[in-house]
């Protein structure tokens, strides 16, 4: 026997081999037949539904969505396509490229899922669709009321002015607040009130560190990390300097340009130095010495994992997540908004107050691939998912607030509610690419106590003063992509006015073409604003064609 | 013959399940192919098309004007801008308009022309002002009851505004409001009122006039579709620092909460009306995203700008 294997391994070999790949070829051949069963069964109408959302909850709740639509609907199927974050680009865009991508995506996270240039080409303009109302609100107070009405920002979110149309229909909307651990809370501090003011919050922040040396717990006050961090820096950055709005904002357009910046930061408006830019800062690095070393080389998960282990007593982080650490947590978790300075307390003269959270828009929208076949299918969906009814079931059970106006979030989600009180514009420390890395860079450094607050504001101006790469490439670059969106504007009144003549597709062409022409004459003359005040301002020795 | 028929038979076939157009033939329409990729903005996949028809179609018949029209706005807007496209373009609007003056896109023809001539559309484009101008005068004393003529006399005035040099901006004032006083409500008077307004705050920065134009354009409902939230704070603004008017500032600092809560300056505007002396009582609330009823009935408790007029 031993001899017959020896002399004939080699047939052997090859037969095994041989035997493997035709049940490999088999298996593949069941697999393929299994999936091409699940989502091209031809008795039914196939809807695949691609997003990246991997959160706890997510995926259950809009099974359940699903569910409930085939109930009404026994013709159609419809196929979650979850994707991580890390791919969900490249499988979404060779998808796109060659034809085959789903009949709904999640739109973001890709250039060609959120760019203008490619959303006219790939995916269904809903402005017809949603001029009509939503049949699925019957019987609501939303009944009769335009799809688009219906919702919480009126789908400003979803418009694109450049292209006079919607892409994708939003179904949540997201805001940001202190995750903390109440059970805690009320072991070491003997309440699980959150603190009101940042001075309280600074004296949590001391108490559970003492806490934690006395007793030799690994516990942090807060979870850091390079993705939750962040958060807390640009609210309270906000807070501080939004002031200077009155005096920067030269064009009356209610924000703070990197143009007007600068402009400010040469002419001596402010500095480095300025009192509220430094208060700003102190506080940052007052509030990141509570976080856990090397915080800025941690990642969002890790955080997470921090906190739901009860290694930290607080986190920030948006209301996407809320439902995770629910879950994930054996503890009490609440949720506090982001507290001020007030009173005597340290940095309180300087604060401006709040941010406004007035102009939150609507978020996790999904856009109609152009080519779907079931494309009547796909609307007739996402009319059902936001309805009023359908919207508040899917937002809570996976714990966000919904977009619907009149649905409400669970009732632990109500704080994550916007606030419309407080500022907008405020003044960030970059204008272009170059000095946004230097600035992200340095505020790294700086917050992990690696540079002091004066080398890192030397840094950061002298980014923006650098010749070749600081503010006039900035300006160059903001030049550029202006022009780009008046030549668009320019394609759009040429198809718009051909239209007009040969084809009159545009029932509504009047309206159409008064807002073409009205977006496109203000941007062309806010371009050549832009290079007249760049010039005349700032002294430009570039001259920009 | 029998392969032709089926040949036929299936483009006819492919044609109904692609949902494309079919011309009279049973055949895809090429033009109609054509324009819908130009509705994509997909001007290089509508190029070809013009041209296979161009290729079969009677010269000068409408189906190649069309065509022509058709290819002349492909080869202006295809990205990206070469100077051989933009010159063929040009060429083939220039004779769209000369041929037959009194078609139908003659005067679209010779604005497209004009567009060419005044913007910058390929590296080393050189601008001739005075070429565009000349077209934008034609077609005003030729299509004198088009409304086309609105688009042409807005175009002249911008061509001479857009230099930003102070005796050519304000003639591109002086051919606005000439016109708008002729013409009050062409058809384009609104966009008229907005973009005076523009260019009365910059360069010419005469806040009177500027807030002037802005309130005659929201009178009309004219301001830009979306933005209206960034007027009602300059206009506030200037009328609150500038104008001392302080019941023009009141007006807007509460439609700035009323008409356009989720564009950002509620809080803003409210802390003004306080400073203003605006009893607290007559301050509206802050609302985030309230009920289309509910905005509604906001809108209408907020005072009009006739209303402030009047007082």
């Amino acid at each position: 026997m031993k001899k017959f294997l020896v002399q004939n391994r080699e047939i052997l070999m090859n037969g095994m081999a041989a035997v493997f790949l035709a049940v490999s070829f088999v298996v593949s051949m069941i697999q393929i037949n299994s999936v091409h069963e699940v989502y091209f069964d031809e008795s039914k109408k196939n809807l695949r539904i691609a997003h990246w959302q991997l959160e706890s909850g997510y995926r259950d709740a809009l099974d359940h969505i699903i569910r409930e639509y085939e109930k009404l609907h026994p013709e159609v199927a419809i196929h979650q396509v979850p994707i991580t974050e890390k791919f969900y680009a490249q499988v979404v865009n060779t998808h796109l490229v060659g034809g085959t991508a789903p009949d709904l995506m999640e739109m973001g996270m890709s250039t060609m899922v959120s760019q203008d240039q490619y959303l006219q080409r790939y995916f269904e303009p809903m402005s017809g669709h949603v001029a009509k109302p939503n049949p699925y609100n019957a019987g609501t107070e939303l009944e009769g009321v335009l799809w688009r009405e219906t919702f919480i920002d009126g789908m400003r979110t979803a418009y694109r002015p450049s292209l006079q149309d919607y892409f994708g229909v939003p179904s949540s909307t997201f805001t940001q607040r202190i995750f903390y651990n109440r059970d805690l809370f009320r072991k070491v501090l003997g309440t699980d009130e959150p603190p009101q003011t940042f001075g309280q919050l600074l004296e949590v922040c001391r108490t559970i560190r003492q806490h934690a040396e006395q007793t030799g717990v690994l516990l942090v006050p807060i979870a850091g990390s390079k993705y939750n961090s962040p958060i807390f820096f640009e609210r309270y950055q906000a807070a501080f300097l939004a002031g200077y709005l009155s005096e920067l904002d030269t064009n009356l357009d209610g924000g703070i340009g990197g143009m007007e910046m600068y402009a400010g930061l040469e002419s001596g408006v402010f500095g480095w130095d300025s009192p509220p830019n430094q208060a700003a800062f102190g506080l940052i690095r007052d509030l990141s010495n509570h976080f856990q070393k090397g915080f800025m080389a941690v990642g969002r998960e890790q955080a997470a994992f921090l906190f739901v282990q009860e290694n930290a007593a607080m986190i920030t982080s948006g209301s996407w997540d809320a439902e995770s650490l629910f879950r994930q947590a054996d503890f009490e978790v609440g949720i506090f908004d982001f507290p001020m300075p007030a009173g005597d307390e340290p940095y309180a003269d300087q604060v401006r107050g709040r941010t406004s959270e007035a102009s939150t828009g609507t978020g996790n929208a999904y856009g109609i691939h152009r080519y779907s076949r079931n494309k009547d299918v796909a609307i007739d969906f996402l009319q059902f998912l936001t309805s009023k009814a359908m919207n508040q079931q899917f937002n809570r059970d996976i714990n966000w607030i919904p977009a619907v106006i009149g649905a409400r979030p669970t009732k632990e989600l109500e704080v994550f509610m916007p606030n419309p009180e407080g500022y907008t514009g405020t003044l960030y420390w970059f204008w272009g690419g170059r000095s946004r890395q230097v600035y992200d860079g340095g505020l790294t450094a700086f917050v992990q106590g690696e540079i002091g607050l004066d080398e890192f504001g030397k840094n950061v101006v002298d980014a923006l003063q650098d010749n070749d790469y600081g503010w006039t490439r900035a300006a160059q670059d903001e030049f550029e992509a202006g022009r780009n969106n008046v030549r668009l504007q320019e394609q759009l009144l040429g198809i718009l006015n051909s239209d007009a003549l040969f084809e009159q597709t545009y029932a509504d062409h009047d309206r159409r073409f008064q807002e073409a022409m009205i977006r496109q004459v203000r941007a062309d003359h806010g371009l050549n604003e832009y290079i007249h005040r760049f010039e005349t301002e700032l002294q430009g020795k570039l001259r920009m064609e | 013959m029998r392969s032709t028929c089926w040949l036929t038979a299936l483009a006819m076939w492919a044609s109904v399940l692609c949902g494309t157009s079919v011309g009279a033939d049973g055949a895809p329409d090429p033009i109609r192919e054509g324009w819908q990729y130009v509705r994509y903005y997909e001007f290089d996949r509508a190029e070809p098309y013009f041209r296979e028809v161009l290729e079969t179609a009677e010269a000068n018949s409408d189906r190649w004007k069309e065509a022509t029209f058709g290819l002349a706005v492909s080869l202006h807007h295809k990205r990206p801008p070469t100077a051989s496209a933009i010159q063929e373009a040009a060429k083939l609007f220039r004779e769209l308009a000369e041929k037959d003056p009194n078609e139908k896109f003659a005067p679209r023809a010779l604005m497209n022309l004009a567009r060419i001539h005044e913007l910058r559309d390929y590296f080393q484009d050189v601008i001739e002002l005075d070429k565009a101008r000349a077209i934008y005068r034609k077609v005003i004393e030729s299509y004198g009851d088009r409304p086309i003529v609105d688009e042409a006399v807005l175009r002249l005035a911008q061509s001479h505004i857009n230099t930003f040099q102070t005796d050519q901006v304000n003639q591109g004032v002086k051919v606005l409001t000439d016109w708008l006083a002729k013409h009050p409500e062409n058809s384009l008077a609104g966009l008229m009122w907005v973009y005076l307004g523009d260019v009365y705050f910059y360069p010419l920065g005469d806040s009177a006039r500027c807030v002037a134009a802005y309130v005659e354009a929201d009178r009309r409902n004219s301001l830009e579709p979306g933005q209206e939230g960034v007027f009602y704070w300059r206009i506030a603004n200037l009328a609150d620092s500038k104008l001392n008017n302080r019941d023009l500032a009141i007006v807007y600092y509460t439609k700035l909460i009323t008409e356009v809560p989720s564009q950002g300056k509620g809080y803003q505007s409210q802390l003004a009306l306080k400073r203003l002396g605006v009893p607290e009582e007559q301050i509206p609330n802050l609302e985030w995203a309230p009920k289309p009823k509910e905005r509604e009935q906001m809108v209408r408790q907020a005072p009009t700008t006739q209303e402030v007029a009047q007082q």
